[in-house]
């Protein structure tokens, strides 16, 4: 039997959740919103357009924890949600930005890129760097850099999240990896 | 001999069964600039997996809590196209409103000229069989007939 101060099980909140106990889906909440924000900043960038999605997906979870049959395992579930609310987002903003700014701004280079060969580029720098370069990857190929380089999860995991063959996140892995070739040709390893 | 990058990724990350892995560590041994591309795939792993993703910031569990429990919105966008919904109907309503009530006063007053509804509701001038026949005929007035002419 477990300990009386062992933090209940996802099921469990998802049952209290379903019987109406707001206090259980906070604490889902705060159990899963650090996955939520790596996935969701690792795919949109730190903003507020961020934060709103990140809410969406927990609004999304809310309302579908009814058809929630347990198949897959809550974080994966949440994930799912994340990315895909992550990829209507990028979906809507192209198109926004397709009828309203045109095409030639949407493959304009970002501002102030530092120069990854610089000698004096900060920890800091660097990682905005690796986080620009990224960013700039098509939404399918970022997805799966965010899922297995970021969230560090098994091509297996990241299938099932994606909905996808295995062979299909290899492959995509495979061009995100050869994409980022050249940005980020001369970056060092973090300094441990 | 080629080898897939994300097979590089995967032995940088311990992934790898031991055979497969020990395979591939003879090729990269073998071949320096698969090496190269390995050690740049690892150094790149290791700064992916090492930035860690800001948070949403303090109180997110309650800014998402406030959402679940109002009434929610898609985005910005959806509420604003159900803002516009929303107007469309009520100025939708009022105006059938007012087609019909015009419609009502304009029946009321042509009442006694003998014209139809829709043509009272139309403001369409007063018509007999007979002039439909005349291009160009005027409209003919309630008492046209009764209208003396000189002789």
């Amino acid at each position: 039997m477990p300990p009386a101060s062992a933090s209940p099980s996802d099921e469990a909140l998802v049952i209290r959740t379903l019987a109406g106990d707001a206090a259980a889906f906070r604490t889902l909440v705060e159990r899963y919103e650090g996955q939520v924000a790596a996935t969701v900043i690792g795919m949109l960038g730190p903003g507020a357009d961020a934060e709103d999605v990140g809410q969406e997906t927990f609004v999304r979870l809310y309302e579908s924890l009814g058809r929630f049959r347990g198949d897959a395992a809550l974080g994966t579930y949440l994930t799912r949600i994340a990315i895909n609310q992550c990829l209507k987002h990028l979906r809507r903003k192209q198109s926004w930005m397709r009828r309203f700014v045109g095409e030639s701004q949407l493959a304009a280079p970002l501002p102030d890129r530092p120069d990854p060969n610089a000698p004096d580029l900060s920890e800091r720098d660097r990682d905005a760097l690796v986080q620009r370069a990224v960013q700039a990857l098509p939404a399918k190929h970022r997805s799966v850099v965010v899922l297995r380089m970021l969230r560090e999860l098994s091509t297996n995991e990241t299938a099932e999240v994606l909905g996808v063959p295995p062979g299909t996140v290899m492959s995509r892995l495979s061009r995100a990896l050869a994409s980022l070739r050249g940005p980020l040709a001369t970056l060092a390893p973090p300094a441990s | 001999m080629s080898v897939p990058l994300d097979r590089l990724y995967s032995l940088s990350r311990g992934e790898l069964p031991p055979d497969e892995a020990d395979a591939l560590r003879r090729q990269l041994d073998a071949d320096p600039a698969l090496r190269a591309e390995y050690e740049r795939i690892s150094a790149f792993g290791d700064r992916v997996a090492a930035s860690r993703a800001p948070s949403f910031g303090p109180y997110f569990a309650d800014r998402v809590l406030a959402r679940v429990e109002a009434p929610t919105h898609d985005s910005t966008e959806a509420s604003f196209a159900d803002a516009l919904r929303s107007v469309f109907l009520r100025v939708a309503v009022a105006c059938l409103g007012a087609i019909a009530v015009l419609s009502f006063v304009a029946e009321r007053e042509a009442a006694p000229y003998g014209e139809s509804f829709v043509a009272s509701a139309l403001g369409l001038p007063p018509t007999r069989v007979e002039t439909l026949f005349l291009l160009d005929a005027p409209p003919l007035g309630p008492a046209e007939a009764d209208i003396p002419t000189a002789q």
